[in-house]
């Protein structure tokens, strides 16, 4: 699932600006699978370690220091929530998980090239935040998402 | 597969497995036998293992498949006729051991993978 420009996003009650898009992946890494006696094709499988990644990309502001500075540190765990436009909900939904940081990245691309004889023009940095989406109880979906 | 005409496994998904044949070797000096090397100590039983998978709906349903198994043991062991997915039958076989090899799996179904094996003991 892929959420373009996501409102009032917050990890630990911390609000993140900035944010250009969120992505939700389901993933297995193990599958539980079968084959019989009879012939070469798999006859079971079934999906029975799933991970729920949340990638959060920010667009860092440079003229904020806090945006640049205060970071998730990987292994925590908290309260993410945000608003974002999906399909089935004409104005929007709140969505709202718990979710382990695994990873924050920041990356400076390369200034862009201007027309002419003009000086590169600086592009922001970008900083993904990847978490995994944590279920209370094992059985249930981790992402919550109400209807606005 | 049925042994003694009973689906033991459900209908779940199973791989056959024969056990070795040949001769069961025994080290010299386990029987009290002065030096090194083995004594052919005679053939080795006939056994089949199977793995495969219990898949049921819900933990308890595979809760109750679990009992139903541990249901078919006797002891001492009891004989029957064992009938593989491919049809081969052998009789006067025993159902000696099931073990399971995780933990019950949840996704869209319950499962679990398991090993159990069939041995012709001698009298």
């Amino acid at each position: 699932m892929l959420l373009i420009n996501p409102k009032s996003v917050a990890f630990a009650d911390r609000s993140l600006p900035g944010v250009r898009s969120i992505t939700i992946d389901r993933k297995t890494d193990i599958l539980a699978e079968e084959w019989i006696d009879a012939g070469p094709h798999q006859v079971f499988c079934d999906a029975t370690k799933l991970r729920t990644i949340v990638r959060i990309v920010q667009q860092l502001d440079i003229g904020d220091a806090a945006s640049l500075t205060v970071t998730p540190l990987p292994g925590v765990q908290d309260q993410l929530t945000f608003q974002a436009s999906i399909n089935n909900a004409p104005r929007g939904c709140n969505v709202s998980m718990v979710a382990c940081v695994v990873s924050v990245t920041t990356e400076l691309p390369p200034a862009g090239l201007s027309s002419g004889n003009a000086a590169p023009v600086a592009r922001a940095a970008v900083r993904t935040i990847t978490l995994h989406a944590i279920s209370p109880t094992g059985t249930a979906d981790p992402v919550q998402t109400t209807p606005i | 597969m049925t042994f003694d005409g009973i689906p033991l496994f459900g209908n779940g998904p199973l791989r056959t497995i024969r056990e070795p044949i040949g001769e069961q070797l025994t080290p010299r000096a386990a029987l009290g036998i002065p030096g090194g090397g083995l004594v052919a100590a005679g053939p080795l039983d006939f056994a089949i293992t199977f793995t495969g998978r219990l898949i049921t709906d819900t933990p308890a349903q595979l809760q109750e498949l679990i009992e139903s198994i541990t249901g078919a043991f006797v002891s001492p062991p009891g004989k029957g006729e064992l009938v593989d997915e491919q049809g081969n039958a052998w009789s006067a076989i025993s159902f000696v051991r099931f073990e399971p090899l995780g933990p019950f799996e949840r996704g869209r179904v319950c499962s679990l993978a398991f090993k159990a094996k069939f041995v012709n003991l001698r009298e």
